[in-house]
């Protein structure tokens, strides 16, 4: 075999930069290994992101790897604009609200500070490695004390609230504390985007817990645009593998997962070339790593089985518009370049875009979000639901349907946008999976839900970024805590690859 | 007139909690408003010569523990058991749920030899889940942020159970319990029709469709029921569900209870923070320093407290608990046995329950209806003849029919619950069983169609809630009725509750009520034992 | 990402028996001998535990010669390119050592080194294999096989099963024309036919004994039993019910699913589940062979003493001990009896027992088993000592002779 390397890190994704600058920077021989000619994988294609609008990538994680803050947190996001029915949008920043009357601004902001505050809380667990069901460790012990502690910190009243909504679903909170409208409809979308659940399914208080936990000198909760856009991102991640003595390959096509007596033994890419390493962390969605690069003859039945069950069914699409001028707004004024817009007006319309997916078709009204970058002149907009299964298969025909029912929402949120561009690029979930090694086009890898969370993420047995054949670790969003810009997963399993026994 | 106990409310559970007191040696009053005790667990004679279960109609979670304790069988409770159920499809085939073993393997291997394997393992899966859920029912939930010594002996208590598990139990656990049923079930099974028939008992009840995470569970709930000690079967009640509550009608009074029928609940007499007892609808007064509600939350607190000797939060608290009833209920007299198209004559699954369903997003769908607020196009029905086997509710060759229809909303989109609408509403029932049994229609000679609004006019479900409030995560355990306030006390000293608003919640099934006694029995210095343990 | 390779399950036409027992392909003849009327529940099929006495039907499978339905059985039938390795990731043993034309007793394990059942691996051709076990098995088949190119049928309600056990069966069987059955070695299989019915003779069985099973389809099934039932006049045949076979599966050392041990699959306590090496089955277990289903925790599980043992135990005196609990020195609990029996033909009073560690491994001494007798309506409690012994308990040279010597 060629060259030999202590770790090799299968995709270039935010994850699997995260995890090789890990590994680097502890002194490890690294080599990652990207199938596409770009590196930062749904982040990082200059043609088309898949993630346009990134959450901010973990402070700690930054410090770890001596990133530039300035540059990973960039400026202070504009504020959201979120569109109800008619009318100009309200703009959000956080918990602030500009536009809606002092009763429902005032609700809103006590919402989001305590959403806030119980997501921190939880963050220890959300973002520590899981503990091992039925084999609780002293370490795993310490981690769980600590997050009892910052429960209690809450206050009896606060944790009591968390305990009753933790698994609740987001429209019952929002109807209690906010009511129906564009700012619900704002943070049930925050809640759903990316997973198969509609408002009204329980387990999306926890999602939305989740992405309240995303942090950044700016606040919690926010997209997070880095100064250079995710571009610089991307590269500044990349660099710190480059300047901790990594080696990044593009155009290089991982094949096969190589194993030597029940070892992960290195990798052979698409032309045939093997490379010997005694560490494999795959950034890949853990059914692509485990059932078409390892292989299932490594692993037991049940355990396949499991992998073959893990829920991830891809419910958005990604299209991109041209927008040769800032858009106009309803309301006036114009679409500043990196600012997020959501057009769901209410939580029932999101529902109600839920209730086609379900049975594997297109809702007539997509509920969407939206960035304009003024650089390509691009409109891009992330759509749901679009069922990865959709029944009708994803044809031109459908996708062009899809692009007219979301420039018909456009249209309404952008007057005259319509006119003013052309057919969208679509970007389905087929083509996600396809392109990024995401089963089902997920863009967590895997529906984050509580049975696919912690010890169970991203299924039973699978868990702590160790997998059945010695040496191979899970490093991308399919692992603990999951999906979004955070880096947790790799940064987690590059140090279970570091702190395993024979390294 | 002063009493040592008040029970407002004489349905299964305020009749359990009472028999529980008066056992203790306790004089003990029951308050009810109607002229006859059941609440939701009747029997009533709507037309000459049938008897209806016209509310509840199946048995099957009321606690054995407390079958035995209150000594119900000697007061005349006999529960039969019935055989098995059948889902029937539009394409004239049929999936019968039997209740021989091998004969049901026969079945499944008829539909897919896969699902008689599946069926294997989907069965013990949820034994084991039953097992392990069955000794917490008569417990009080411990709560997880007072954590007062006893609160932390009984999570001590639940951690160890779940610990001895094992591992991978443990896992299966958490997946049970938040999962969808769908993705439950199509772990084990590939035709449609036998998850949809599966699938119903994970709805029963529910706001949620079979779709929504967390629904696996609820299959528990209804699996969970036992005849003669066989988890997952299913009774009836001799007689009607009304022979239920009157036998512990009649083990209370032989403890030396008194009922008091025909008035309902003014309001709860309240001093210095302290119950000292009720004045009913009819100006009657009775003093107790020891009152328990039967009623749900909403009514006991919003509606028959005054809201100045309640706190703040537990007022939020109350407010923001959730019934949104979506189901209804048929009652109908036939006269005589209706047929099935496709089912062999006399075939034993036609004791049992009935459905009409092609597949689970079947149910998905009517779900879609209801959130929008109108009831289901086509329904999801849990349909039962009993007088095949219980034959003291119809005359000889008649038969009375019980149709419970899911989903129906309590508040409907367009227009109110009027008689137009409820008989559209039983139209919509009624043709879409008539596919499948075309004599049906003809064959009614009765019919009392009851609507959610009905069932909360007329049973006193709050939203026509059959659970007296939604079983969802958020409302289950140490967050059921109020978080702070799940056993069974209110803020109100001497003051409890003990209906299906309390842990583990709905069923006929008298857990809340049992666990009440024993709470309000501790606090009172009463060290007896009840008599429930397993 | 592929589709199963497995085929799907096709629904067989099932006879619509609503409730009670379902006929096999023997019943006809069956019933007209069941003299008892003493039906037992096999799968879901009437299967005889008794057509006459006992005893003598024993006696005839250690004396002549015996025929028992076997249809019951699950039968799977895995074939394509992959299906040995299919099999050989099933089973613990390696299969790829099984050569075509032969047989081997199996067992195949879950994730955690948990037994899920056993039965016998046919092996066809190089691509052809057939499972034969006593819990259905095809979505644990399924879970295997997927992602590999093989077929798996459920193919028992297509093949009909005789086990012809007994010194005189392969007289029986030469008498019947079933030329160069005699060379037919322990575990090998053979194409035969019989009144003009395709046969496929395995030299298997479940008694220890010299002994065959036939598998036909079922068409051809009361043909084939009739000319057996002719040719075997002569031979001593004798039909006979699951009690005679239980006893002489328990001398032969064979164990019985659902009876001495539970598949991991149907526990509903964890700690019920067994490993081969608490059933003693280690040299079944092919650590030394690629990835097999549970094959790491069976390393890690192999590595450690069994927590506690199925062991062969002989028993003092002459009272079966069913269900008796196991002392040691007649106070401490350490284990209980799955099987028991008086044997016949050893004379010995000897059981299956589980025994917690160490005893049955080091400890073997001072161990008693407490008998209930029950002696005109008035029980008596009675320990009597027991010692572990190996297995088999029974053992006849005829059982492995090839060619069998005549009787």
């Amino acid at each position: 075999m060629s060259a030999r390397y202590d770790a090799i890190v299968i995709g270039a994704g935010h994850n699997g930069l995260v995890a090789a600058a890990t590994l680097a920077r502890a002194g490890r021989k690294v080599l990652v290994v990207e199938a596409r000619d770009h590196l930062g994988g749904m982040l990082g294609d200059k043609d088309f992101r898949v993630a346009p609008l990134p959450f901010a990538l973990r402070p700690d994680i930054v410090k770890a790897l001596k990133l530039d803050t300035a540059v990973i947190h960039g400026a202070p996001p504009p504020p959201v604009l979120a569109f109800g029915a008619d009318g100009p949008p309200l703009k959000v920043r956080g918990g602030a609200v500009e536009g809606a009357e002092t009763a429902l601004a005032q609700a809103y902001a006590a919402l989001h500070a305590r959403l806030g505050r119980q997501a921190g809380a939880l963050g220890a667990m959300l973002l520590a490695p899981p503990p091992d069901l039925g084999r609780l460790r002293p370490g795993d012990l310490g981690g769980l004390a600590r997050m009892a502690l910052k429960l209690r910190l809450l206050g009896k009243a606060e944790l009591r609230d968390l305990l009753r909504i933790a698994l609740s679903n987001v429209w019952d909170l929002l109807e209690d504390e906010i009511g129906d409208g564009p700012l619900a409809g704002l943070m049930a979308m925050d809640a759903t985007l990316g997973g198969a659940m509609g408002p009204r399914s329980p387990g999306t208080v926890l999602t939305l817990l989740y992405r309240m936990a995303s942090r950044s000198p700016h606040g919690h909760g926010l997209r997070v645009m880095p100064k250079g856009g995710p571009d610089a991102l991307v590269r500044s991640i990349a660099d710190c593998v480059k300047a901790a003595g990594g080696e990044i390959r593009t155009n290089a096509r991982v094949e096969e997962i190589l194993v030597e007596n029940d070892r992960a033994a290195g990798v052979q890419l698409a032309d045939g070339e093997q490379i010997a390493s005694p560490l494999v962390l795959s950034n890949a969605s853990p059914k692509v790593t485990l059932l078409e690069l390892l292989g299932v003859s490594h692993l037991d039945g049940e355990f396949v089985r499991r992998c073959r069950s893990m829920a991830a069914r891809g419910m958005v699409a990604r299209l991109d518009f041209d927008a040769p001028a800032p858009p106009a707004l309803r309301g006036g004024g114009t679409l500043a370049s990196g600012q997020r817009l959501v057009a769901a007006p209410d939580m029932r319309a999101i529902e109600t875009a839920f209730n086609a997916a379900k049975y594997g078709s297109l809702p007539e009204r997509p509920v969407i979000e939206a960035t304009y970058d003024a650089a390509t002149a691009r409109l891009s907009v992330s759509a749901q639901f679009a069922p990865y299964d959709l029944k009708v298969g994803w044809s031109e025909e459908a996708k062009s349907r899809l692009s007219a029912s979301v420039l018909a929402m456009l249209d309404e949120v952008l007057p005259g946008f319509g006119a003013t561009t052309g057919a969208a690029r679509v970007m389905s979930p087929v083509d996600i999976e396809a392109g990024y090694g995401a089963a089902g086009g997920h863009w967590h890898h895997g529906e984050f839900r509580i049975d696919q969370l912690l010890m169970l993420r991203p299924f039973d047995g699978a868990a702590r970024y160790r997998m059945p054949v010695a040496g191979l670790y899970l490093c991308g969003a399919g692992a603990h805590p999951g999906g979004d810009i955070c880096g947790a997963p790799g940064f987690n399993a590059a140090r279970a690859a570091l702190g395993a026994k024979g390294e | 007139m002063k009493y040592d106990a008040i029970i407002v409310g004489a349905g299964h559970n305020g009749l359990t909690a009472a028999c529980f007191m008066a056992r203790a040696g306790l004089k003990t009053l029951i308050v009810e408003k109607e002229d006859h005790v059941g609440g939701a667990a009747v029997s009533l004679s709507l037309t000459p010569g049938w008897t209806y279960s016209n509310c509840s109609y199946v048995c099957s979670l009321l606690r054995p523990e407390i079958i035995r304790a209150l000594e119900l069988p000697k007061h005349g409770l006999q529960v039969i058991p019935y055989e098995g159920g059948a889902v029937f499809n539009s394409k004239g085939d049929y999936f019968a749920y039997l209740s021989d073993h091998d004969a049901l393997r026969r079945e499944l291997i008829r539909h897919s030899p896969r699902d008689a394997d599946g069926y294997e393992r989907y069965a013990r899966a949820v034994m084991r889940q039953c097992r392990f859920i069955k000794p917490l029912l008569l417990r009080t939930a411990p709560d997880p942020v007072a954590l007062k010594p006893r609160d932390i002996s009984e999570l001590l208590f639940i951690l160890k159970r779940f610990h001895n598990l094992g591992a991978r139990e443990m896992a299966e656990t958490v997946r049970f319990w938040t999962m969808s049923i769908a993705e439950y079930l199509d772990q084990f099974f590939e035709t449609p029709m036998i998850k949809a028939y599966i699938a119903g008992s994970g709805i029963i009840g529910t706001g949620l469709g079979p779709y929504s995470p967390g629904t696996a569970y609820v299959l528990l709930h209804h699996y969970m029921g036992e005849v003669d000690g066989a988890i997952g079967a299913w009774g009836f009640a001799r007689g009607g569900m009304g022979s239920i509550t009157q036998a512990m009608a009649r083990s209370f009074e032989a403890s030396g209870g008194e009922i008091r029928m025909g008035s309902g609940l003014d309001r709860f007499v309240v001093r210095d923070g302290k119950v000292r007892g009720v004045v009913l609808e009819n100006g009657d007064e009775f003093e107790a320093e020891t009152v328990i509600s039967g009623m749900d939350v909403r009514r006991t607190f919003i509606d028959h407290t005054d809201e100045k000797e309640l706190p703040a939060d537990f007022v939020r608290g109350v407010k923001r608990y959730r019934f949104r009833g979506s189901s209804g209920k048929l009652n109908i007299a036939l006269d005589g046995m209706p047929s099935f198209t496709g089912a062999p004559k006399d075939a034993s699954f036609l004791r049992g329950d009935l459905h009409f369903l092609d597949d689970m997003e079947e149910i998905e769908r009517a779900y879609d209806d209801w959130k929008d607020g109108r009831w289901s196009a086509s329904p999801y029905v849990d349909f039962l003849i009993p007088t095949q086997i219980d034959p003291t509710m119809a005359p000889p060759g008649k038969h009375y029919a019980t149709i419970f229809v899911q989903y129906a909303p309590y508040e409907l989109a367009d227009g109110q619950w009027d008689d137009a609408n409820r008989e559209a509403f039983a139209e919509t029932v009624i043709s879409k069983i008539e596919r499948h049994s075309p004599d049906f229609r003809k064959l009614i000679v009765h019919k009392e169609i009851r609507s959610p609004k009905d069932i909360e006019d007329q049973v006193g479900l709050t939203e026509g809630n059959i659970f007296q409030g939604e079983l969802t995560f958020d409302q289950l355990l140490f967050n059921r009725p109020v978080p702070g306030y799940a056993q069974y006390r209110s803020p109100i000293k001497g003051l409890y509750m003990c209906g299906s608003s309390t842990h583990p919640g709905g069923g006929v099934m008298g857990a809340p009520g049992a666990n009440a006694a024993r709470e309000v029995l501790r606090d009172l210095g009463h060290r007896i034992d009840m008599g429930l343990s397993a | 990402m592929n589709a199963p390779a497995t085929s799907a399950a096709r629904p067989v036409p099932v006879p619509q028996v609503l409730s009670g027992l379902e006929p096999g392909p023997f019943h006809d003849r069956l019933a007209a001998l069941n003299h008892q009327q003493a039906w037992m529940n096999w799968m879901g099929y009437a299967s005889p535990s008794v057509l006459d006495t006992v005893e003598f039907e024993y006696f005839a499978i250690r004396n002549q010669s015996t025929l028992f339905d076997i249809s019951p059985m699950c039968k799977y039938a895995i074939a394509g390119p992959d299906a040995e390795a299919v099999v050989n990731r099933l089973v613990t043993r390696d299969i790829r050592k099984l050569k075509p034309g032969r047989v081997a007793y199996c067992i195949w394990c879950d994730e955690d080194g948990q037994v899920v059942d056993d039965g016998t691996v046919f092996r066809y051709g190089p691509n052809e294999f057939r499972l034969c076990c006593q819990e259905p098995q095809l979505s644990w088949l399924e879970d295997i096989a997927w992602g590999y190119e093989v077929t798996i049928r459920d193919v028992s309600r297509e093949i009909a099963g005789l086990a012809l056990q007994g010194p005189t069966s392969c007289a029986l069987l030469r008498d019947l024309g079933l030329d160069g059955i005699e060379s037919l070695k322990p575990f090998g299989i053979g194409s035969f036919d019989i009144a003009g019915v395709a046969l496929s003779v395995s030299r298997t069985g479940f008694t220890g004994d010299l002994g065959y099973e036939l598998w036909m389809a079922p068409e051809g099934a009361l043909a084939v039993w009739d000319a057996l039932m002719a040719a075997g006049r002569l031979r001593g045949l004798r039909v006979i019910g699951y009690e005679a076979l239980d006893m002489a599966r328990i001398e032969a050392g064979f164990l019985l699913p659902k009876i001495d041990f539970l598949s991991a699959q149907t526990v509903l306590r964890a700690d019920r589940a067994v490993t081969p090496y608490e059933l003693g089955l280690d040299w079944l277990v092919a650590l030394d062979k690629p990835h097999f289903n549970g094959r790491r925790a069976l390393l890690e599980l192999s590595r450690k003493p069994p927590r506690r043992k199925l062991v062969a135990i002989e028993i003092e005196r002459d009272k079966p001990a069913h269900n008796a609990l196991v002392y040691h020195r007649k106070s401490r609990e350490v284990g209980m009896v799955t099987s028991a029996l008086w044997s016949p033909t050893c004379k010995r009073n000897i059981a299956y027992a589980w025994l917690d560690a160490p005893y049955g491994q080091t400890a073997n001494d001072h161990l008693w088993v407490e008998i209930y007798l029950q002696k005109e309506i008035r029980w008596q409690r009675r320990m009597a000592r027991c010692h572990p012994v190996e297995k088999p308990f029974f053992t006849h040279p005829r059982r492995t002779a090839t060619p069998p010597a005549e009787y």
